[in-house]
């Protein structure tokens, strides 16, 4: 495993950088991280492979997770894996956040982007909907922590402002953690199954987003290998279920 | 007496929760040990089951099937789902692994048990696009109301 060159601990999560990480302005983190349809772990994967980003960091949960260590060429990595590249920081979790550490986990992201001088973070989220198998085209939708976001948020392609609906998880957090330390937020939400990995709305997070950040993403590939994508994306889905549950229903024990 | 009664409910209580506590590990342990695919060559698709007042729908992903083959039907009180993968799929191809480099897929194939309330001769199977399959089973309650 690449040696880190910068390691921090948070609050029991361990974050590695391999290579020091510098990003040309205006600069874009961009978070994968599973919910509905694994909208933003497909979008991510599908930046990573396209433009080629290189592996740089990552986050670990060593008391939270199974013991457990994806390997990939050779390598033990991270549950939570950092790309790089120009202008752009792709945040991708291989495994469902569990959620004792999601409070730590939306901070530590805040935090570190406020470190490494990130310009916006961007959320990329699937929002169940109901009726998404009658949907042609998924609809994207947006939502700014600051003007700053909002400007640049209105620049996103055929996409409308998210009015009413709620946030679960981390990404929830982020955008008010985000509000809190004044960094720039933006969440980006497509239509997406709740029960299914879903490419398509992918796409279409990434259609919208590629001129907002001066990127060309092409998603020809994706749309082509959409299939082979939801079998992959199988596991990821059931565990991600799970944990959406778990945070959707709170504790009976709370209440007694 | 009415002190003893409460330690008695409590007693029955305690046991009531050791016992559905005991239950869930035990299902916890059960279920951990499905695969969600067999050496044979079938995968298990994804699915999840509503409820609604009248009807039961259990929605299906069926990415990489090839719809046409695609056969549902009751057996006794489960249902079997079964289609045929467009192309065959390589276990390394789905969980990114060498291991299991022998194990290809040529189907999907699911059993699951139908709520005891479904009316399954009523069934409807509704292929969308995308291959989503909607199976929409009506509760007995309502067909026998009509």
């Amino acid at each position: 495993m690449a040696r880190p060159v910068y390691e921090y601990e948070y609050d029991g999560l361990l974050l590695v950088e391999y290579e020091e990480v510098s990003l040309r302005k205006p600069s874009f983190m961009i978070l994968g991280l599973p919910d509905s349809g694994l909208v933003g772990v497909i979008a991510a994967n599908h930046l990573v492979e396209t433009l080629g980003l290189r592996e740089v960091g990552g986050i670990d949960f060593p008391k939270l997770l199974p013991p457990v260590a994806v390997i990939h060429r050779g390598e033990p990595r991270t549950p939570i894996r950092f790309f790089a590249s120009d202008n752009l920081l792709v945040v991708r979790a291989e495994t469902p956040i569990p959620p004792a550490a999601i409070v730590s986990l939306s901070q530590l992201l805040i935090d570190y982007a406020m470190k490494r001088g990130v310009d916006y973070i961007v959320s990329i989220v699937g929002i169940a909907a109901p009726n998404r198998m009658e949907i042609e085209k998924p609809n994207v939708y947006w939502l700014a922590s600051d003007e700053k976001a909002r400007q640049l948020a209105e620049k996103l392609e055929g996409t409308k402002l998210f009015e009413s609906g709620y946030l679960v998880g981390p990404y929830a957090l982020i955008l008010k953690y985000a509000i809190r330390h004044r960094v720039s937020n933006i969440v980006i939400l497509a239509d997406a199954y709740i029960e299914f990995p879903d490419p398509e709305a992918a796409a279409e997070v990434l259609k919208a987003l590629s001129k907002a950040i001066g990127v060309e993403v092409n998603v020809e590939k994706l749309l082509d290998e959409a299939e082979i994508i939801r079998l992959r994306m199988r596991e990821l889905m059931k565990q991600t279920r799970q944990a959406l549950q778990e945070m959707r229903t709170p504790h009976p024990m709370l209440y007694a | 007496m009415a002190f003893y009664d409460i330690f008695e409910t409590l007693k029955r209580e305690l046991e009531r929760i050791r016992r559905r506590i005991e239950e869930e590990l035990e299902r916890a342990m059960f279920t951990s040990e499905r695969l969600g695919w067999s050496p044979e060559g079938f995968l298990e698709p994804l699915y999840q089951l509503y409820e609604y007042p009248d009807r039961y729908v259990i929605l299906v992903d069926l990415a990489g099937a090839d719809t046409a083959t695609l056969d549902v039907k009751v057996v006794g009180d489960k249902l079997v789902l079964e289609s045929r993968l467009s192309r065959e799929v390589r276990y390394s191809d789905i969980y990114g692994t060498v291991a299991g480099r022998d194990v290809r897929f040529h189907a999907y194939r699911h059993i699951l048990p139908l709520p005891p309330d479904a009316e399954p001769r009523n069934m409807r199977v509704k292929v969308h696009r995308n291959k989503v399959v909607e199976i929409i089973i009506p509760k007995k309650h309502v067909v026998e109301e009509k």
